[in-house]
Order: structure tokens, then sequence, then C-alpha cells
């Protein structure tokens, strides 16, 4: 375990070195150029010029490339293109967001999705149709439509919630549960396959047949047994709303790491969407660490292996 | 085994909870605060960096220029008691007020100006905007209430620019203590000050009861970043917010309530939207080809029912409110005469051109509409549709046989719609994108803008005459800007310009304590 863990850590410099050099590839040969969004609709071509030159963009790709990675080297992030605000600064204020927002949405997902799961594995067939649809919804259903219907009727009719902002709990509750939607379906979904393949081992029946009690046959063996794919879904879904959720976070006026990557790629704010990549990445690459040491716990044949 | 797992992740979920709750408390709406909406964050509040609408709003109320617009679009003085202009045209001298003070209160002076303007043009702060100061030769301090600006040549749109953002003046003091970061704590002479700046979130501006201009009604200004349209309107009919903006889709819905009808405001505003073709590019380098397609375009049409009727259409580049001789003649939808045109041109049916448009559904539907007027008349349009940042690029390239785009004036002058959209030194990213190169209109536009600001009109009345004959542009219509207040704003108007609105006049008065059930609350800071 230690060593898989210690390749692990070696790994993720590596990772953040080939995601950068990808991203920076891909903004690169995206049409569009930085400088025009600094200058507006009317300037002079030797005023693009030495912005072009002053921003550094004029220069080959690999020399730019190399310039950024020196940067970050020194723990810099740079300066916006566009605000000339430092992109670290804005990264500090927003990330506390999009973790409050991702962290809410998946303490409604996991224990409503699992629990879900679980029941329509165990339960009665009558619900089964019924549950399909609701989870299917779930996982259909768009993110933008969910999040404005919550709003005209949480909202505008009942005026029990504001509409929008970054704020405290009452701000964070409907863009929680916009979020928590597809992730509390999927997350459903997923559980009931599971288990119910679970259901049909041999090793259910032993313990049945030793004389254990239905529940603790559901919580130690079913649920056990249940919840390592489960963790990856979870893991996954986590992992991308740390990135920020670009639809629900503009809908709602939350200030998040999504909304702020989002307005970097459309104005070519290199710095800004470098920024954001190198901080989503480490979460996305922290998660899915933490995910597999949920697996080692969970199933001593990981930890061996 | 699972449990320790269960747990440190509730944990994290409380913190990242606690976080978010503990640091930012739900604060009740401030009395006597205007709350109003923006769609984005403002890019800087630097003058010298700002070249958008909605930081240049705010900012026209934390700066004062040497001179501003009224509401009329006259110019009037602003930080100038006075000027006098010399005989030449070229010299002209200000009389600065001697009670202007920042908000520290250190008096501004004629050095303040003298740094604000140098700052505009030391490359090191990369303006956009140099080009507001092109003609200027010199320009001197003489002494603390005295500045004296000497033109190269005689410039009568001058005063005009002088209106801009580009032109306020800033506290030294404050630029150089915060170096870059001035524009995210801008300090100026204006009636209110900025006090906080959530990024992406809001600004609060406060007044300032020592403003030499009396000191606004309100006591400030609440500014939300509410990206969504839909989202915006919510918080608007909640009353959360005070005034908005209404966006088009909205229209029907604002002007078919009872409720809200009586409190929309309306403005025709200075801008003009045009359907751009490469004049450099076969086979629009020919004006028979160019005035075949406004011909077989019933614009009129596409004015009153896919826009409603929000806007006049417009029958050269100029806008009524800024044009102050007879409009010439709107081209009529005549699609016999337009075939005709083209024949005589020489243009065969079906030939395919691109018609380049950005990516929001209302431009690709008015897109789709020109696509078929023009298959009417035998062309076949490609339509582009490129993200915003890549179709600018592509059309000051010059990539595109066809564009959609619209120009906005940065001050109210005939000259704005002339000079930088049509003259030949301004070809694409200057603002001429349909390379537009004619000698005999350049000569005209620099002797508008030479002449004496009440006789220039004339040569802009040839420029624009010989625009709406060479056509390099499909004129459109000039679109009207609607926005909704709530019934306890008063004296709220929408302004021809940003820079107009100072906020003085505006107010909030206390009815809507009794509305608004208690519901008034907006995200504030900590």
């Amino acid at each position: 375990m230690k060593t898989y863990l210690l390749k692990r850590f070696l790994l993720v410099p590596v990772v953040l070195a080939g995601i950068t050099f990808l991203v920076f590839l891909l903004i690169w040969a995206l049409p569009g150029d930085p400088s025009l969004a600094l200058v507006g609709e009317r300037a002079k071509a030797a005023t693009v010029e030495s912005i072009r030159r002053e921003l550094g963009v004029d220069r080959p790709f690999l020399e730019q490339y190399l310039g950024y990675l020196k940067l970050i080297m020194h723990g810099n992030l740079g300066r916006s293109f566009y605000t000339n605000r430092s992109v670290a600064d804005d990264l500090i204020d927003k990330l506390p967001h999009t973790l409050a927002l991702a962290a809410s949405a998946m303490a409604l997902a996991v224990p409503v999705g699992v629990s879900l799961g679980l029941f329509m594995a165990l339960g009665k067939r009558r619900f089964e149709r019924f549950l399909n649809v609701i989870t299917m919804a779930g996982v259909s259903l768009p993110v933008f439509w969910v999040g404005l219907i919550l709003m005209l009727l949480i909202s505008v009719k009942a005026r029990l919630l504001p509409p929008s902002g970054t704020g405290g709990f009452r701000y964070i509750i409907l863009p929680a549960i916009t979020l928590a939607v597809p992730a509390f379906a999927s997350i459903a979904r997923v559980t009931k396959t599971v288990a119910m393949d679970v259901l049909n081992q041999p090793f259910m029946l032993t313990a049945r047949a030793k004389g254990l009690r239905r529940l603790r046959v559901v919580f130690t063996h079913l649920l056990k047994n249940t919840l390592i794919p489960v963790v990856t879904v979870i893991g996954l879904d986590f992992g991308s709303y740390l990135n920020g959720a670009v639809l629900t976070e503009t809908i709602f006026g939350w200030d998040g790491v999504g909304r702020f990557a989002m307005e970097g790629i459309i104005k070519r704010d290199y710095p800004v969407v470098m920024g954001t990549v190198l901080v989503g990445t480490l979460a996305f690459v922290g998660i899915n660490l933490i995910v597999d040491l949920c697996y080692a716990v969970m199933d001593p044949r990981v930890k061996k292996g | 085994m699972f449990r320790p797992t269960v747990k440190s992740f509730l944990l994290f979920v409380l913190t990242g909870l606690l976080l978010a709750g503990g640091c930012m408390p739900a604060r009740e709406r401030l009395p006597g605060y205007l709350s109003l909406r923006l769609k984005a964050d403002p890019t800087s509040l630097d003058p010298a960096l700002i070249t958008d609408v909605t930081s240049g709003s705010i900012a026209a109320k934390l700066f004062n220029g040497l001179v501003k617009m009224d509401e009329s679009l006259r110019i009037v003085p602003d930080l100038a008691s006075g000027w006098t202009i010399s005989d030449d045209r070229c010299t002209y001298v200000f009389r600065l007020r001697g009670d202007v003070t920042f908000p520290d209160g250190r008096g501004m002076t004629s050095q303040d100006i003298l740094y604000s303007f140098e700052r505009v043009l030391d490359p090191a702060v990369r303006s956009p905007n140099t080009w507001v100061f092109d003609r200027v030769a010199k320009m001197e301090a003489e002494n603390d209430l005295t500045f004296k600006i000497t033109l190269t040549k005689p410039f009568s749109p001058f005063l005009g620019l002088l209106t801009m953002p580009a032109a306020y003046v800033v506290d030294r003091h404050a630029v150089e203590a915060l170096g870059p970061d001035f524009g995210a704590a801008p300090v100026g002479t204006g009636p209110f000050q900025l006090v906080q700046w959530l990024h992406n979130r809001m600004l609060r501006l406060s007044a300032r009861k020592d403003y030499f201009d009396g000191s606004p009604k309100l006591k400030g200004i609440t500014y939300r970043v509410i990206p969504e349209d839909l989202t915006a309107i919510a918080e608007f009919e909640i009353g959360n917010l005070d005034v908005i903006g209404i966006p088009s889709p909205e229209y029907r819905r604002f002007m078919d309530s009872s409720k809200w009808r009586p409190l929309v405001v309306s403005l025709k505003g200075l801008n003009t939207y045009y359907l751009g073709m490469n004049c450099l590019k076969y086979p629009f380098n020919n004006s028979k080809v160019r005035l075949a397609l406004a011909y077989a375009i019933d614009r009129k049409k596409i004015l009153e029912t896919f826009y409603e009727g929000r806007g006049v259409p417009a029958a050269g580049p100029v806008p009524p409110a800024l044009r102050s001789w007879p409009a010439p003649e709107l081209v009529p939808f005549d699609p016999k005469l337009a075939v005709q045109l083209m024949r005589e041109a020489g243009l065969p049916e079906g030939s395919e051109f691109s018609l380049y448009v950005t990516s929001e559904q209302e431009t690709l539907d008015l897109a789709e509409i020109i696509q078929d007027y023009l298959a009417g008349i035998g062309l076949k349009i490609n339509i582009r549709q490129l993200e915003w940042s890549a179709y600018k690029a592509a059309i000051n390239r010059g990539e595109a046989d066809l564009f959609w785009l619209s120009w906005w004036a940065d001050y109210p002058d005939a000259e704005n719609f002339l000079f930088p959209t049509f003259h030949s030194s301004n070809l694409g990213a200057g603002g001429n994108r349909t390379r537009y190169i004619n000698d005999k209109l350049d000569g005209l536009i620099e002797a508008g803008r030479s002449s004496a600001s009440d006789k220039s009109w004339k040569e802009y009345k040839k420029a624009e005459y010989l625009i709406a004959d060479e056509a390099p542009w499909v004129f459109f219509w000039h679109r009207t800007d609607y926005a909704v207040r709530q019934p306890w704003v008063k004296g709220f108007r929408l302004y021809p310009i940003y820079t107009v609105d100072k906020g003085l006049v505006v107010e909030t008065i206390p009815m809507h304590h009794a509305i608004d059930s208690g519901f008034g609350f907006e995200p504030g800071g900590g």
C-alpha cells in the first residue's frame, strides 16, 4: 500500500505537466486573440501589437509554455490578462464557494442516492417503475431547467429562499439541490445495479443461512460490497463539481471556479484558464487518491494487492 | 472499517458549509441604496483601461473629466468651470474649479489632470484608449487651476472625446500606491466612491457628502453581478433589484403586464446595426452588388416582426439623435431591382457567400432570416457561427464575405459613426471592418473633423449621403433600449450615453418596506 501511495504521489507532477501542456496547446490552437478582448471595438493596429507584445502572446508556442512553467515553479499563477488581478488571489477567493457547493450537493446526493438505490434493489417491485422514472428523470433533466424551475417555485412564488447570490446557508440550498439531482439519480441507479448483483452472490445466501438478521446482512455484507463502485461514481462526480459547475453557478450567480474558468476561456485569458486547470487537476487527482484509499479501507484485497 | 470514512466525509461537508455560512452572513438590504444588476463583473475600473459600457457606467460615478455631456448631449463643464478655444481652434485653455477634492480631502489641481492624461499615453499602462489623445501635441498645467491643451490640427470632436472614461482624472496617490491593483480599488473625484468590490458578486458605491456638484440623493448604489437574464428577472420581480434592462426575449412579458408596463422606460440608443460586406473582396467591391443586398432584404418588416418594433429603421450610419440634417432616403424592399442590379454587376445566380455571426441565438435567428431573403434573389449564404473571440479575430482579419455587427457611440458625435467606421485609416480592428476605402469620403470626413464644430455637419452630411449611395453596410436599425423600474424608484431614466449618468438625480423612496414582506436581503460580504 505504501509503495502504491508513493507511486501515486510521484505521478502527480507528471500528470500536472502533461495537463498544462495539453491545455496550453489547446488554447494556443484556438482561433481568437486575448488582445482583442482588451482593446475594445476601436483600436489602432499599433496598440493591438504593443498589447500582444506586453502579454507575450506574440512569442512562439514553446517559449510561452516554458515561460509559464517557470512562473508556476515560483508558485505564481500570474495575473489575468483582462482584469490584471492575481489569478491565485481570485482562485483563493472562489475555491471555498466551489468547495461548499460541491460538498453540500454531495451531502444531499450520497445519502439519498445510496438509500434509494438499496431500496430499489431490496424493496417491493410495485415501486420499481415509479422509482425508475424518478431516477431516469434525475439523470436526464437538464441542470438549467431544474435550476430555473426551483427558482420559480421556491424563490419567486413561495418566496422562501433568495433566487441568487453567493452567500450563506440560505443561498446555497437551491444550487446544491440543483447540482444534487443528477448526482443522486446516477448514484441510486449504480447502487441498485450493483446491489442486485451482490444479492445474487452465494455469500449472501450463506449469511442468511447462518441466521444473521436481515438488516445486519444488508448493512455489513451488502452495503460493504456495493459501495466500491458507488464510491467511484461519487468520486468522479465530486471531482467534476470541484472543477466548478458552470451552469449551476451561472444560473444562481454563484461565484465559483466554473464561471471563472468559463469567462477565462471566452476571453482567451490564458493565465486564468491555466490557473483553474491546474487547481482543478490537483483537486481531481486528490479526490482519486482518496477514492483509492477508500477502496483499500473497504476491501482488504486491494490493500494486499 | 467504513465508519471513519463516513465520519471524516461528514466533517468535510460540515466544514464546507461552515466556511460558506460563517464568513458570508446574509445582510439586510441597505435603505437608500439603489440595487442594480450587472451582467458581468466589470473588467477594470481604471479609466485608462476601460473599453466596455459596464465598467464605463460605473466609472462615470467615481470619476470626472474636464467636461461632461448633459442629457441633451451638449458639452457642459465638469472639473473645468469654463474654457476658451483659440482662433486657430488648436489651443484649448480650461479654467478649473477650485473646490474639487478627492475622498481623502486633497484638492484636485491641474497637475492631477496632466498626470492622468499622460498616464493613458504611457506604454507601460497598456491603455487601449491612446487614440483619445491622438491629435494632442502638448499638454501643460499652466498653474494650479489652468490647464492647456494644444492640438496638432483643428479637431471638432475633441471636447466630445474628453467626456470619455479615458479622459477621467485619477487620484495620483492611489495609483502610485496600488500599481496594477488600482483598477480594483479606483479613487477619483466623482459623486460616489467604491467601498466594496467582491469580484463576480457585487460592488458597493457610497455617496460622497462633499461632492462639488451637490451630493447624490441616494446613499449609495449596490451592483449585483447576475450573469443569467432569467435570474435577474426573478430577483427584480421579488424586489431585490430596483431597475433592470429588459432582455429582448422578455420584452413581451413586461409590455403585456399591466403591473410593469407603466414602469417601463425606453430610449432610442446611439447605435447602428448593420450587415457588413467585405468591400475589398469580389463581388462586394462593386457598389451595385452591395445595393442589391440592401434591396433584397425587407429590413422594415424584420424590425416590425422579429424585433417587435424595438428600434427605428436606419437610413445611414448616423443615429437620428446625432444627425442635424435630413436623413438619406431609406432603401426600400425591392427584390426585382435587386436581381436587376446583380445582373448589371455580372454576378451569376447561385453564387455562394459566407455570413459570419456570433453564437447568440437571436443573432443566429436573424442570420437565417437574412439567408432566406438572399436566397430569394438567388444567392446561397453559408452561415458560420463563431464564438465571440474567434468571430472578432476573423472579422478584423477580413475573412468573412458578410457579417452581422453593430456600432455603438463612444461619444455622441456624428463623427463617431463616420471616421472610425468608414475612414481608410481604420481598416479592421480600428472600426472600418467592411474595409471600405474611398478617397473622396476620407476627404469629406477629414474636412468635417477639422472644421469648426458648428459647421462640421455640412461635411458629415455629404459623407453620410455618399455612404448611403455606396452602401458598404446594409443599414438595419438603431435599437431602442428598454428598462423597467420598481414603483419606489424616483427620477430614474435611461441616458443616450452612459457617461451622462452620474447618479445624482435618481432616488429610492421608502415605500418598498411595506410591499416587501421582509424579503429584501442581498448577499453581503464579510
